[in-house]
C-alpha cells in the first residue's frame, strides 16, 4: 500500500467521533420531534427556578431605588387615573359608535393569544433573544407579536421552527417596532437601545414630548395589533439644528423575569 | 455506550443550567461559561477527550438555537478546541493550577479575539455593538478561572480522601 493511501485514525479518536455524530445525529432527531418534551421539561424548570433567583436578586440588589421609585409611581397612578377616566368616556363614546356601525368588540379583537414557556435565554445584553416552546406546529408564525401581562408587547417572533420558536426582545439592538406616543399619537418607530432601554426617534420639533408619556404599538405592522403597551419615555432629547428630537424609552417590564409568555396570532380563515 | 450515555446527560444537564438557570439571572451570573469551565477542566486535568466535545456541543447548541451573536459560537469553540489541543499537550503542565489558569486565559483571549472581530465586521455601529463588551468579557475571565481552579481543586480533593480510605 502507498504511503499516501491511507490516513491513519487512532481507536480512541474513532470512538470519541462516533459518539459524538452518533449523539448529535440523535440530538437533531430529537429537535425535529416530540422527542423534544423531556428536553423542554428540563429547560422549563431551570428557567422557572432562574427566574425565581432572579426576581429575589432584583428585588435585593434595588430596595432603595423602589423606595424612590414608589414615590414616582403613585404620583405616576394619579396621572394615569385621570388619563382612565378620559379613556372611559372616550370607550362610552367609542362603543356608542361602534354600535352605530354594526361592529362588535368580538369582531374587532380578533388576534388570538398561544401561551408559550421560556426554555432559553441569550447570556448576552447584545443579543437579546429566548426560545419558547411554541413553533409553527402550534400555529406560531414569524414576526408575531409576544406579550406578557395584560397587552405589553416584550418582543417579536424572529425565527418559527416545528416545535420552538426564537423570540427577538425589543432591546435588542435589531429590533424594530411602528409605535406611537400616547400623549400625542406621533406615530414613529422604536428600536432596541444601550442596555435595557428603547430609543423613540424621528419625533418633529414641534411635538411636545414629556417624561412618563406611554408609548404604544401603532399597529403599522400586520401581525401586531395597536395599543400594546412598550414602555414610557424617560428622557427626551432636544437640538435645536435638528428637524427631529428623540426619546429614550423604558420598557415597562423586565421580559428576563418572566417564564410564560403569549404569542398572538391571527387566526385562520382571517 | 453506557459512558457516551453518562456524558450526553451531563452535557444537557449542564447546557440546560447554563442557558434556563444562569440565563434567568443578573447579569454577573448570566455570563458564566459553565460548559466551557467544565470542557477545558475536562480535556486538561482529567485528561478526557469528552471536554473538547463539550467545547463543541456548546457552540453548535449556541448556533441551532440562535443564542450567540451572528452565529459566532461555534466558530470560536472550533478555535478554542484548536488552541487546547494543542497547548494542553505541549505548553502547560496537568498537575498544576497554575498552568490550568493559564491555559484558561489563552483560551479567554482567544474567544474575546475571535468575538470582537464578529462584533467589528458586522453591520452594526460599533458604539452599540462594543457596548460594554471589555467589562462583559472581564466578568467572563473571573467565572472561568475561578470555576475551573474550583473543579481543580475539588478533584485533587476528592482524590486525597479516595485515596485515604
Amino acid at each position: 500500500m502507498s504511503r499516501f493511501g491511507r490516513i491513519r485514525i487512532s481507536k480512541t479518536t474513532r470512538r470519541s467521533l462516533t459518539g459524538f455524530v452518533t449523539f448529535f445525529v440523535v440530538l437533531v432527531l430529537v429537535l425535529q420531534g416530540t422527542g423534544l418534551r423531556p428536553l423542554f421539561f428540563i429547560q422549563h424548570f431551570f428557567v422557572s427556578a432562574g427566574s425565581v433567583v432572579g426576581k429575589t436578586f432584583t428585588y435585593i440588589r434595588t430596595y432603595d431605588a423602589f423606595q424612590q421609585e414608589l414615590s414616582v409611581l403613585r404620583a405616576r397612578v394619579t396621572e394615569l387615573s385621570l388619563v382612565t377616566i378620559q379613556t372611559r368616556s372616550l370607550e362610552e363614546e367609542n362603543e356608542e359608535l361602534r354600535s352605530l356601525i354594526g361592529f362588535t368588540r368580538e369582531q374587532q379583537s380578533f388576534f388570538e393569544i398561544i401561551p408559550a414557556q421560556v426554555l432559553m435565554r441569550s447570556f448576552d445584553d447584545q443579543r437579546a433573544v429566548f426560545v419558547v416552546n411554541r413553533g409553527t406546529a402550534d400555529g406560531v408564525e414569524a414576526d408575531s407579536a409576544v406579550v406578557v401581562g395584560d397587552g405589553v408587547l416584550i418582543g417579536i417572533v424572529e425565527t418559527a421552527h416545528d416545535h420552538f420558536s426564537i423570540v427577538r426582545l425589543l432591546t435588542d439592538h435589531r429590533s424594530r417596532v411602528a409605535s406611537k406616543l400616547f400623549s400625542s399619537e406621533t406615530v414613529g418607530v422604536t428600536e432596541g437601545a444601550k442596555g435595557a432601554l428603547l430609543h423613540f426617534g424621528f419625533i418633529p420639533q414641534h411635538v411636545e414630548v414629556k417624561e412618563n408619556d406611554l408609548v404604544f404599538t401603532s399597529g403599522l405592522e400586520p401581525r401586531i395589533p395597536s395599543d400594546l403597551m412598550i414602555g414610557f419615555v424617560t428622557v427626551v432629547t432636544e437640538n435645536d439644528m435638528q428637524p427631529f428630537k428623540d426619546a429614550t424609552i423604558e420598557p415597562i417590564v423586565d421580559a428576563r423575569l418572566y417564564r410564560t409568555v403569549g404569542v398572538l396570532r391571527i387566526p385562520e380563515g382571517l | 455506550m453506557s459512558r457516551l450515555l453518562l456524558y450526553s446527560t451531563l452535557f444537557l444537564f449542564l447546557i440546560a443550567f447554563e442557558t434556563g438557570f444562569l440565563g434567568s439571572l443578573p447579569l454577573l451570573f448570566r455570563l458564566t461559561p459553565v460548559i466551557p469551565i467544565f470542557g477545558i477542566w475536562l480535556y486538561h486535568q482529567i485528561p478526557s477527550r469528552i471536554g473538547a466535545w463539550y467545547l463543541l456541543g456548546w457552540g453548535l447548541w449556541y448556533d441551532l438555537f440562535d443564542l450567540s451573536l451572528w452565529s459566532s459560537q461555534t466558530v470560536i469553540a472550533v478555535t478554542m478546541i484548536g488552541i487546547l489541543l494543542y497547548a494542553s499537550r505541549r505548553v502547560f503542565s496537568h498537575q498544576s493550577l497554575y498552568g490550568l489558569l493559564g491555559l484558561s486565559v489563552i483560551l479567554w483571549l482567544d474567544g474575546t479575539l475571535v468575538e470582537a472581530l464578529f462584533r467589528f465586521f458586522s453591520t452594526v455601529e460599533l458604539s452599540v455593538v462594543f457596548e460594554g463588551f471589555l467589562f462583559e468579557r472581564l466578568i467572563v475571565l473571573l467565572e472561568l478561572l475561578l470555576g475551573i481552579g474550583g473543579l481543580f481543586l475539588l478533584h485533587l480533593h476528592v482524590k486525597d480522601r479516595l485515596r485515604n480510605l
